[in-house]
This record gives structure tokens, sequence and C-alpha cells, in this order.
């Protein structure tokens, strides 16, 4: 049980750069259609990948409580209870499960897999899982010989079995720009490398993965170029005012980068950088 | 290096890495400065460029297309004028951007580390 988490953990955090260029290890199943509210589940790894990023997204923008909970297109009573459990800060199924309070947002990508974002209450989670990490390490001797049980509290194996067996609601939804552009920066397959600048980070990745990622962000804006605008370069605006760039060529050449200016949601631009090491 | 204020020399450690429009220097300027108000945030990253400019540590790069003046003087000047027709509306993509000279990246690479 415990190789087959590890397994899929090493998949969700080694594999690819981006949706489309490298698949994400996300769950299977097509959730978004006409037909509203069906039912997927999440594995640990791809909710683990989900709850890293979100850990830097929170240092990218610093307001994470303005991503709000999806609102599921389901029944009124049923979107009253989400909204509850947005406000109250928790989701009650995840809470009820495996003892976490995660808040999540839910979504779908290109290829109509599922992926979950929970923002709050990642770091208990995270840490149980570092926890469980380490004691498989530690146990791993024991575990070639045959010997196994690892130790400590709540495992990588009995998360990934709680978790896996869950029904997560989920539903076709409506989504703001800002939800969007949240959601792709979180994606399981976007890896995060550290990066000593305030609001410059940098993804593993390269000029394709750079163009993708702005391709997405981008679409629906208006071409907002300026004449003198970086070599290469292009901008979009959207009517709120939001302006994504693309610059192929930005830190000399080394380093193509997608910047993000959201007034009124982080008064401060970010820029993403991409490099393939 | 030294005698540049300590703005100044962030935004050149930045400009090594990479181009920076006058938004991303105002944000910056702003989280040091955060009870500033616009107007003294402006004052700052004006002062900030004409300090490199006019050590010739980094260039400007007017947005509209138009050519930078010669002088470090008159090009601070077009960056002035440009954004006081914007008032405090400033954002990503207006007015300039800066790039590190080759005498910038080696004061970077001369500075003291750490």
């Amino acid at each position: 049980m415990f190789s087959a988490a590890f397994l899929a953990l090493a998949l969700a955090t080694s594999n690819g750069t981006l949706p489309g260029h490298a698949p994400a290890p996300v769950h299977t199943s097509v959730a978004t259609t006409s037909r509203p509210h069906r039912s997927s589940s999440f594995s640990t790894a791809t909710l683990a990948q989900v709850c890293r990023n979100v850990t830097w997204l929170e240092r990218f923008l610093g307001k994470r409580d303005e991503c709000s909970l999806v609102d599921p297109q389901g029944s009124a009573r049923e979107r009253a209870y989400y909204q509850a459990c947005a406000q109250r800060g928790t989701n009650g199924v995840l809470d009820c499960h495996i003892g976490y309070s995660f808040r999540y947002v839910t979504g779908s990508d290109r290829n109509g897999s599922q992926v979950a974002a929970c923002y709050r209450g990642c770091a208990p989670f995270l840490a149980d899982l570092e926890r469980a990490e380490d004691a498989e390490r530690a146990e791993r001797i024991p575990v070639l010989f045959g010997g196994l049980q690892a130790v400590g509290g709540k495992l990588v194996g009995e998360i990934a079995a709680e978790v896996s067996g869950l029904e997560l609601e989920t539903s076709s939804f409506a989504v703001s720009r800002t939800d969007r552009i949240v959601r792709e920066l979180i994606r399981p397959g976007v890896i995060y490398r550290d990066s000593a600048r305030a609001r410059a980070h940098t993804i593993v990745g390269n000029v394709d993965d750079a163009q993708a990622l702005f391709d997405i962000l981008s679409a629906g804006g208006r071409d907002a170029t300026p004449p003198g605008y970086q070599r290469g370069g292009t901008m979009v605006e959207f009517p709120d005012g939001t302006r994504i760039g693309f610059r192929p060529n930005a830190g000399n050449g080394r380093s193509p980068a997608v910047e993000i200016d959201i007034p009124g949601y982080t008064s401060k631009m970010v820029k993403f950088h991409f490099t393939e090491h | 290096m030294t005698e540049l204020e300590p703005l100044a020399v962030a935004t050149l450690v930045d400009l090594d890495s990479d181009e920076a429009d006058l938004k991303w220097i105002l944000d910056n300027v702003s989280e040091t400065c955060p009870d500033a108000d616009y107007d003294a945030l402006k004052q700052k990253v004006l002062g900030i460029v004409e300090q490199l400019l006019g050590r010739g540590l980094a260039e400007v790069h007017l947005f509209d297309g138009t050519l930078t003046a010669r002088t470090p003087v008159e090009a601070l000047d077009q960056v002035r004028r440009r954004w006081d027709l914007l008032r405090d509306r400033l954002r990503m993509g207006d007015v300039a951007y800066l790039s590190i000279t080759p005498a910038g990246e080696a004061a970077v690479r001369s500075a003291p580390q750490g």
C-alpha cells in the first residue's frame, strides 16, 4: 500500500511541467458536463501537490481568501450548503472523513481530468504527509526484508485510502477570471522552484510551457501590447483592468516569463519565470 | 554601488535577473515603504531611475515606441512626463521599463555578497 502511494506521490511531484505538455496524474473521470453535480475522487498525491502549490500561491498573491469556493451548479440548497462551508472556512466533506479541514475548489483541466485545490488547512495535511514519508524512509530497510509496518500517526497509505474513498461533489461552474488564473497556477504538474526574489517565482518549464500558460490565461483578453514592449512579448488586457504579459526573452533570454497584474486582487505585479533546471 | 541608495541597489540587483517596468519598481518600493502615499512612492521610483541612469547602470526603454533621449536628464524627463499623464493609474506595461547595462552588471558582480 505504501509503495503505491509513494509511487503516485513521486509521479505527481516529478512529472511534467504544465497540463497538456506532460499529463498531470489526476483522476481521469470527467466532471464538467451539462449535467450538474457529478462525483469524483482525488488521490492523495494530487491533493498533496495541489496543496504544495497553494502554499506557493499564498506567497504569490498574499490574499488566499479571495479564492472563494466554487459554486456548484446544483440545487439552491446545495449552493447554500457550499457557501456556508466556505464562509465557515471549512469544507464539510473532507473535514468529516479524514480529520483535516480543507477548503477547496475543484476544476477540470483541458483533458477533462479533475483537479482539486485545497487552500485552507493544507499545513497539517502536508505535515502529516511529510511525517509519513520520513517514517517510510526510516522503515525502508525493514520493508525491503518484508517486515513492514511504519510507525507514527496517520500514514500516507492510510490517508490515500481515506481520501481515495471520498466522493467529492463536483459539477460544472462559472468561474471568475481570477479564479481561473489561480486555478492554472496551482494545477498538479506545475512545479515551482525556490526563488529569492519577492513576487518573481520560478516554474520548471521552457518557453513553450510559458506560452501555453499565457495562452490559457490570456484567452478572451484584448491585445494591449505596447509598441515598445520587450522583444517578442505580448500583453493582453481585460475589461476589469487585469493585464497579463508574456515575454519569451525575459531574463536576457534565459527565463521566459508570464507576468500578471490584477488590480484590486493584489495591488502588486507577480512574475513567473520558466526555467528548465 | 556603495553610493547608491539601498532601494536603487535593490532595483539594480533585480534588473540583473530581468528587465523591470516602472510598475514593478513601484511595487517594490511600496513594499519597502508601506505607509508612503502614492506621490512619495512615485518620487522614490523616479529617484531610483535617476540614480541608475545617471551612473550608466541601467537604460530606459519607452513603451510607446518613441526613442529614449540621449542624456539621462532628458530620459528621466520623458519618463516623468508620461507618468504624470497617468496620474496614479500606473499599471504593468505603462510608460517605460529599465534594463541593466554592462556597467550595471559589473557593479552587481563587484558588490559584496550577503
